[in-house]
């Protein structure tokens, strides 16, 4: 699918079916050793004593939004949070981070340091420590003013087996807030695209929202947090991992009405959109209710909701029961969403 | 061919532009096409310009029509369909209801954020 | 719903309980018409031709709600389908052109032409950036007076006043660096040369409920009065679209009684039987029909749209002189069966194998509103 192409489009980048090939059939194809989860499980056996049992999670992410303020955010306080949340879904707490910077010729040191304070402002909230870096310039018009890369690692709680192939008929889908925030807040201030709103970008570290769950339901079977491809992708890359159907109820997914209405004026399909500070969780139906007020809890999980369950069926299938009763499958988004006339 | 999503004009501007809110949102269209548009209006957008006025009591006649209609049916069934799948809800408030339940009706106007 | 408060609340077009009602209208007509010597023992065929008619349906799910002799096909009413590759190689061309930005519709960027598509040739350098409206490239026109921006435009009569107002605009404010690439069409003959084919076999028409709001319902008097064909113009809510499909349906039971087709509107609050006059006065201001190809319809006389002479230096094929390459129809696509609703999108050879939305073959699949897209992306639970 991917070799079906002889450059790298934009679609690549949008998390969607056409990304997931470029990784799975180019990239993966030559690392042997990686994997295809937000974060890779490490383990030290030539370690000595306790920590030869220790299991880390180390996850990198990076950065390339544009515009690069935006209402409610900027990238800075994205890579933070975006790598934070990587490896909290392994069920670690996110402690040490690195930071790798490639600036623009031109971009300016005021815009620098507020991308700076706002980084250490989120780590300290999520009580991580930006330990070690590094930086590269490139000529004007290289670079899209910044690129920032995050690696982050923790240490995962003992005893826990976290995985997207772990889920099971009778689990619970679990979402923590309202999805499309992220994605419309971008599109509101690109350029052509402008509209007034009050949306501000759903940002947020979520490592205390995971970990509160975890304590409340121990038996979670994964956690994943629906960014680029919005929840129509996650939901179908466990479904495939997992195999196993999913029936989600489109009622009980929380939307707000401002990007209902952006979503309508240019033809998105709100679950294809880009959350950056929300969380789903596969939950066993009997700790389902615990997990929930666990996240409604955290100041990020208010409008927490159950969307759905793993249901028998045909493996990585994913149905949207609508208000009517009728059902449609909810697909992965393919290259990336375009404001439509038709 | 036809997306086009129903606005409610804030205020007309001159030039035959005109601010719109849709559910919260606010943007600026041209009434090119409807220049007897004013606001209060309802109107329907495609691609940065009103269409058409939306007439509310035309909606409102529809919906009667429909509610007219002499037939009964049990809406809590679940459509074959959905019971293929071995889905079967136990009661649909199993589902927690968002707080938005995204209605069409604009409950405030806000200032558009820059 | 909307208790006291006067508030315009559409909700009412997506409340279950009305949509149900609708359903069972449906299925009690549907055993009606089965009964009927024209109807016994064969489907009832009903087709819409708005691409946006085509995505509702499909989105919520509403054939898995329809009795079985009920077939709701899907006819050439998606703009960027029924665009023939020469057309779409023209754009291609004249973004390659150094000193041009082309605009377009997110709709057309990922279309494959006989060869590429401008989303591939972007990768490759071309200028090509999406814009929501023709205002947006007018402003880029502005903004940027080294560079020509050239609009694709596709659409039909909801959108062409739209390209209208903005051509009127940009002579006005005497921006000379902006021109289109005229490729919009206009519906009712096309629906001729549909309601005349045996082998498509139309009972009925969804008729499109916003080109509607521009043309009114006179154009299409002629289906009911020359073939006997009923329309009904349709909004895209769902309470909406089966609303349309019980008013047909009561319409051919009264036909197969002794009545006669007509032509009706059950879109009240968004279409009015005169449409807006002044949308179509701006129409035919800046543009005049022509002759053009529909992939999958050949020509058909008189439904291309291109812009009158005191415009014409809006005209871009006037502004970037270029030799398209060969043009040619893509080997194995089905497109044009699938566009006239002979064939339903699983039925193509290609559908879900090498044609599927990551490698479209057809702009069937591309688009969004494409019947194969569609079809594809929101399958229902027994279809996948």
């Amino acid at each position: 699918m991917a070799d079906t192409f002889d450059a790298v489009q934009l679609a690549h980048g949008s998390g969607g079916s056409l990304m997931r090939a470029l990784i799975e059939e180019v990239i993966a194809a030559e690392f042997s050793d990686v994997q295809l989860e937000d974060a890779a499980t490490l383990s030290f056996p030539e370690a000595t004593g306790a920590a030869s049992d220790v299991r880390l999670s180390f996850s990198t992410d990076t950065f390339v939004v544009h515009p690069l303020f935006f209402p409610g955010g900027d990238i800075g306080h994205l890579a933070v949070c975006g790598t934070v949340n990587d490896v909290a879904t392994a069920g670690a707490i996110p402690r040490y981070l690195s930071v790798g910077f490639v600036l623009e010729e031109g971009l300016p040191i005021e815009d620098l340091k507020r991308i700076l304070r706002s980084m250490c402002e989120v780590a300290r909230e999520a009580n991580v420590a930006l330990v070690t870096g590094d930086t590269k310039v490139v000529g004007r018009g290289q670079g899209d003013g910044i690129f920032i890369n995050t690696s982050g690692i923790g240490v995962i709680r003992p005893g826990l087996e976290l995985s997207a192939s772990n889920v099971q008929v009778g689990d619970k889908i679990l979402l923590s807030g309202s999805l499309g925030d992220h994605g419309i807040c971008i599109v509101s201030v690109r350029e052509g695209l402008e509209f007034g709103t009050n949306i501000t970008t759903d940002a947020a570290p979520l490592s205390g929202l995971i970990a509160g769950v975890l304590d409340a339901a121990p038996h979670t079977r994964c956690f994943r947090d629906p960014t680029r491809g919005g929840l129509a992708s996650t939901l179908n890359e466990i479904a495939d991992s997992s195999g196993v159907a999913m029936a989600v109820e489109e009622d009980a997914v929380p939307v707000h009405d401002q990007v209902r209405g952006a979503c309508e004026m240019l033809g998105y399909d709100v679950f294809q959109v880009a959350n950056e500070g929300k969380m789903v969780a596969f939950v066993p139906a009997d700790e389902a209710e615990a997990a929930l007020a666990a996240m409604r809890a955290d100041r990020y999980g208010a409008e927490a909701a159950i969307i759905g369950e793993v249901v028998e069926g045909t493996a990585g299938r994913v149905a949207l029961r609508n208000t009517f009763g009728a059902t449609r499958i909810m697909d992965t988004l393919v290259g990336e969403q375009l404001p439509r006339i038709c | 061919m036809c997306l086009a999503v129903p606005a409610h004009i804030t205020e007309k501007k001159s030039d035959q532009k005109a601010t719109v809110d849709i559910l919260g949102l606010t943007r600026d269209i041209s009434l090119d096409l409807l220049p007897d548009a004013k606001a209060g209006d309802w109107v329907l957008v495609h691609a940065g310009f009103g269409i058409e006025i939306v007439d509310e009591a035309d909606a409102l006649e529809t919906i009667e029509l429909i509610e007219q209609m002499p037939v009964g049916f049990e809406p809590t069934e679940v459509p074959e369909a959905f019971q293929e799948l071995g889905y079967e809800p136990e009661k649909r408030s199993d589902y927690i209801k968002p707080a938005d339940s995204g209605k069409g009706s604009v409950e405030e106007v806000g200032a558009p954020h820059e | 719903m909307s208790e006291e408060t006067p508030t315009f609340d559409l909700s009412a077009f997506r409340d279950p309980a009305l949509a149900h009602k609708l359903i069972e209208r449906i299925s009690e007509l549907a055993a009606a018409l089965g009964e009927t010597e024209r109807f016994e023992g064969r489907p009832i065929k009903l087709m819409e031709v708005c691409g946006t008619h085509t995505m509702a349906i499909a989105k919520a799910g509403l054939r898995s709600v329809m009795p079985d002799n009920i077939v709701l096909s899907s006819g050439p009413g998606c703009p960027v389908c029924v665009t023939a590759n020469p057309d779409i190689d023209l754009a291609i061309e004249v973004a390659k052109q150094p000193g041009v930005i082309l605009t377009t519709f997110g709709d057309m960027i990922k279309v494959p032409g006989s060869w590429t598509s401008l989303a591939q040739e972007k990768a490759r350098g071309a200028d090509v950036r999406v814009v929501y409206s023709p205002l947006d490239a007018l402003a880029l026109a502005a903004d940027t007076p080294d560079k020509l921006v050239v609009f694709v435009s596709v659409g039909f009569e909801t959108t062409t006043p739209i390209i209208a107002a903005s051509v009127k605009r940009a002579a006005a404010a005497g921006l000379e660096n902006f021109c289109i690439l005229a490729a919009n069409k206009t519906v009712p003959e096309a629906l001729r040369a549909l309601a005349g084919d045996p082998e498509v076999g139309i009972d009925a028409l969804i008729l499109p409920g916003h080109v509607s709001t521009i043309i009114g319902t006179a154009p299409y008097e002629f289906l009911a009065d020359e073939f006997g064909v009923p329309g009904v113009v349709t909004g895209f809510e769902p309470v909406d679209v089966l609303l349309g499909i019980e008013e047909l349906l009561s319409s051919l039971l009264e036909i197969t009684r002794g009545g006669s087709a007509k032509i009706s509107i059950a879109y009240e609050r968004a279409v009015k039987p005169e449409g807006n006059v002044v949308a179509v006065d701006l129409m035919n201001e800046i543009f005049m029909p022509c002759d053009v190809a529909w992939r999958g319809l050949g020509v058909i006389p008189g439904t291309g749209l291109k812009l009158r002479e005191p415009y014409g230096r809006f005209d871009a094929t006037v502004r970037v002189p270029v030799e398209p390459p060969e043009s040619r129809e893509t080997p194995g696509c089905q497109c044009g069966q699938v566009l006239r609703g002979i064939i339903a999108p699983p039925e193509c050879r290609l559908f879900g194998r090498a044609c599927v939305p990551e490698h479209p073959v057809g702009p069937c699949m591309v688009s969004s509103e494409g019947s194969c897209a569609a079809f594809y992306r929101y399958r229902s639970v027994e279809e996948a």
